[in-house]
């Protein structure tokens, strides 16, 4: 039989103190441990708040910035719009000097025929009249005047009739094919209404100047542009106010406000195939090579907010027209 | 010296009528008359004519202007003539008719003055297909044959008569 060490009461109390020493001294540890690890943990969270932080203002940053792309996309399209509309026009510049001498070469074999030909008597009547009756016609008898007038009407008659069915067949120029942008842009206004912009490859002196300038190739676009845009209101019976006509950075403009039944997808297609008809059937423009196309933009691309709104543009060419008239 | 032997631009049809070119091509391609090149014979602009509504209500020398032109001598004729040919309410006249053929500042000056009877409610303005136009207003019948005759002169416009 074993027997058990004698442990006195002393002894049993102080195993069991020496014990629990033991387990506070591990418990310590422990915590020691767990702290080392928050404090570890909570300086990665911080790091993590602060990458957080970063990313979220960079995000913001470069959402921030998508509206400025777009602004400066519209800005440098309407800047290269212009330009290409300028080299247009120079283009044009130049077909218009070949017709200008094909058509003064066609007014002056107009006048010879009438010189050499049948209409000889009648054209030396009509010379003797400008040069030596007319200045003085209002010192000649009431009577006498009228018959005067009266037979200088005929002979005028005769000669113009022939002058004008020569003078008025397009003049035919050799030439390459000259492509110029018709440039579109609608404005809803509101709905079924829109302001309808139309930006053209020439001077805007076509539309305050008329009275001085001698019509020719770009009054011809400008007019038949505008034909176009009315035949579509005339076939469709559109509610309409202008068109208005002036001047935006030099080039022709006008405006029109169109009102409309149905999509305004389906106007813009009705109106572009409009237009590129009546520019394709005009014989003058035919006979000089000249091919307009329309092309449709943004309507903040063909005027940027800075520049004008459509209302404003319209304010713009009336007060531009008001002060050319005045 | 031969130009006038020329065919007919729109600018100078435009010229004739005093008017803009753009307004002659409205009228053409509204009245179904465009030509098929830009020149215009003389049946075309007898077409406009009559669409636009364009004439001379009066004669600049129908009236005898002892020191030059008189906005309110000119006006009160052209009243009378309005009044005489029945221009009320809806049957109108193109508002340029009533100063045609006037010189430009001549012109200016009865545009004025026909504003402010617009605005005095005796004549009235409204925008046709073919432009702006204007018409005597029915109602006030009595008052224009007052103003015509000189026995009435509206407020806005007593300065004028008196001077």
């Amino acid at each position: 039989m074993s027997t058990k060490p004698q442990w006195s009461v002393g002894d049993a109390i102080e195993q069991a103190l020496v014990e629990g020493r033991e387990a506070l001294t591990r418990r310590g540890a422990a915590l020691d441990r767990i702290g080392e690890e928050l404090g570890h943990l909570n300086r990665a969270q911080e790091n993590l708040m602060a990458q957080i932080r970063v990313l979220s203002s960079r995000r913001e940053e470069i959402v921030g910035q998508g509206s400025g792309i777009v602004v400066v996309v519209q800005h440098r399209s309407h800047e290269v719009l212009y330009e290409a509309l300028a080299v247009q026009r120079e283009g044009l510049g130049t077909r218009i000097e070949q017709i200008r001498e094909q058509r003064a070469l066609r007014e002056q074999q107009v006048l010879q025929t009438l010189r050499d030909g049948e209409f000889t008597d009648r054209l030396v009547e009509y010379e003797q009249f400008k040069n030596d009756i007319e200045p003085n016609l209002a010192n000649l008898p009431a009577s006498y005047r009228s018959v005067v007038l009266g037979h200088h009407q005929e002979v005028s008659e005769v000669l113009a009739n022939h002058v004008k069915n020569t003078l008025s067949r397009p003049v035919e120029v050799k030439a390459d094919r000259l492509n110029l942008d018709v440039v579109i842009a609608f404005d809803p206004v509101e709905e079924n209404n829109c302001a309808l912009i139309i930006v053209l490859p020439i001077c805007g002196e076509v539309a305050d100047d008329w009275r001085s300038r001698t019509e020719d190739m770009q009054s011809a676009l400008a007019y038949r542009v505008i034909q176009g845009v009315l035949q579509l209101v005339k076939r469709r019976e559109l509610s309409f106010s202008g068109p208005v006509v002036g001047s935006h950075r030099s080039f022709f403009v006008m405006e029109m406000d169109l009102g409309y039944s149905g999509s305004l997808d389906d106007l813009k297609v009705a109106l572009t195939q409009q237009i590129d008809l009546t520019l394709h059937d005009a014989v003058e423009l035919r006979a000089s090579a000249i091919f307009g196309k329309v092309c449709e933009v943004d309507v903040d691309v063909l005027l940027p907010q800075e520049d004008a709104d459509s209302t404003e543009l319209a304010t713009e060419i009336m007060a531009e027209r008001e002060g050319a008239h005045a | 010296m031969h130009e006038a032997l020329y065919p007919k631009t729109l600018s100078d049809v435009a010229v004739d009528l005093q008017t803009d070119p753009f307004e002659i091509l409205k009228l053409l391609v509204l009245g179904e008359v465009m030509p098929s090149s830009l020149y215009l014979t003389d049946a075309h602009i007898e077409r406009v004519t009559e669409l636009g509504g364009f004439e001379s209500l009066l004669d600049r020398d129908s009236i005898e202007f002892q020191d030059g032109f008189r906005v309110q001598d000119w006006v009160i004729k052209m009243i009378s003539v309005m009044v005489e040919r029945e221009l009320f309410d809806s049957n109108a006249t193109r508002s340029d008719n009533l100063w045609r053929n006037l010189e430009k500042q001549e012109a200016i000056q009865v545009e004025s003055t026909v504003e402010q009877l617009v605005n005095e409610g005796l004549l009235k303005q409204t925008q046709s297909p073919y432009g702006e136009v204007l018409s005597l207003v029915a109602d006030k019948k009595d008052t224009l044959e007052a103003l015509v005759s000189g026995a009435f002169v509206p407020e806005s416009l007593a300065y004028l008569w008196r001077s």
